[in-house]
């Protein structure tokens, strides 16, 4: 599986990327289809757009660290 | 200025609509990507194989086959990790920030203990010892589910003779099969002078250590 790498994008793309995935963003934080912040489960912290990956499994948006990560791959496998 | 000429707004306007139509047409051509389980989004790829790097390493696959435990496997990876990233001084902060925040102190210290080799010591000494692997894994998650009460770290202000009497009252009251003491740069020789006091006091437990430059660990093993 392709990783696509949003570190050089510009913020207007990963708004874009978010909406067309039912998502928002404030320009700083990410909010689900009802308007709750997406934290990461992980770190119990809330996803900033400038940091965030999106996975497969339903759609996980997580922050990218190595404890999120690492939890990412224990509970789904190296899918990517 | 001419009809034919577009005003600089106007072309302005014109640059603007077609970036938005790119920026629009690009993000659906990667969410239905996505959808078709063709790619992932991520930030920093090195971030990915940082972690992915510490799954495929020697340590990682004894741990992998001893530690079931979802938490610890988590917890003993960031260890992993951790170590990995010891000249990185920025980065081990805010990983180290992350594991206390989600895990707390002894979330922390179970990382640190897979950090600074102490797990994997533990594993070695043990093993010859233990006949069937779940015992190992027994073994291995109950000192880390327990870390506070069998891994004592010492800090740099750690005064000895405070640590010798936890040190004491913890091999007095629980009588553990095992004690770890660690400690690194000043608290090195603290965990030393600790040791040769435990030696003369409990001559029911036997020690062993394992040192580097500047750290060390000492095992105080209760004697059958």
């Amino acid at each position: 599986m392709e990783m696509q790498s949003l570190k050089n994008e510009p913020i207007e793309l990963k708004i874009t990327i978010l909406k067309k995935m039912g998502y928002s963003s404030d320009g700083t934080f990410i909010f689900d289809s009802k308007g709750n912040l997406v934290v990461d489960p992980y770190t119990d912290e809330a996803v900033r757009i400038d940091n965030m990956v999106i996975l497969q499994g339903s759609e996980i948006i997580l922050d990218s660290n190595p404890l999120s990560l690492a939890g990412y791959f224990e509970d789904h496998g190296e899918v990517f | 200025m001419s009809d034919d000429i577009p005003s600089n707004s106007d072309v302005l306007a014109g640059i603007t609509k077609g970036v938005l139509e790119h920026t629009e047409e690009k993000a659906i051509a990667w969410v239905e990507r996505f959808r078709n389980h063709e790619l992932v989004f991520i930030e920093d790829p090195g971030t990915i194989n940082l972690v992915k790097k510490q799954r495929k390493s020697p340590e990682w696959r004894i741990l992998n086959e001893i530690v079931k435990d979802k938490k610890l496997r988590l917890l003993a990876q960031m260890g992993l990790t951790l170590r990995e990233l010891e000249n990185d001084q920025e980065r081990t902060q805010a990983l180290r920030n992350k594991i206390h925040h989600k895990h707390g102190r002894d979330g922390l210290h179970i990382a640190e203990a897979i950090q600074n080799n102490i797990i994997s010591n533990f594993i070695g000494l043990e093993s010859p010892k233990i006949g069937e692997p779940v015992d190992l894994t027994h073994k291995v998650e109950n000192l880390l589910n327990n870390i506070g009460k069998y891994i004592v770290f010492i800090g740099p202000e750690d005064k000895e003779e405070v640590l010798i009497r936890r040190v004491s009252i913890r091999l007095d009251a629980d009588v553990p099969d095992t004690l770890i003491l660690f400690g690194a740069y000043k608290a090195k020789r603290v965990a030393i002078s600790v040791r040769a006091k435990i030696e003369k006091s409990f001559p029911s437990y036997a020690t062993s250590s394992v040192e580097t430059k500047i750290k060390i660990i000492i095992f105080i093993n209760k004697l059958n």
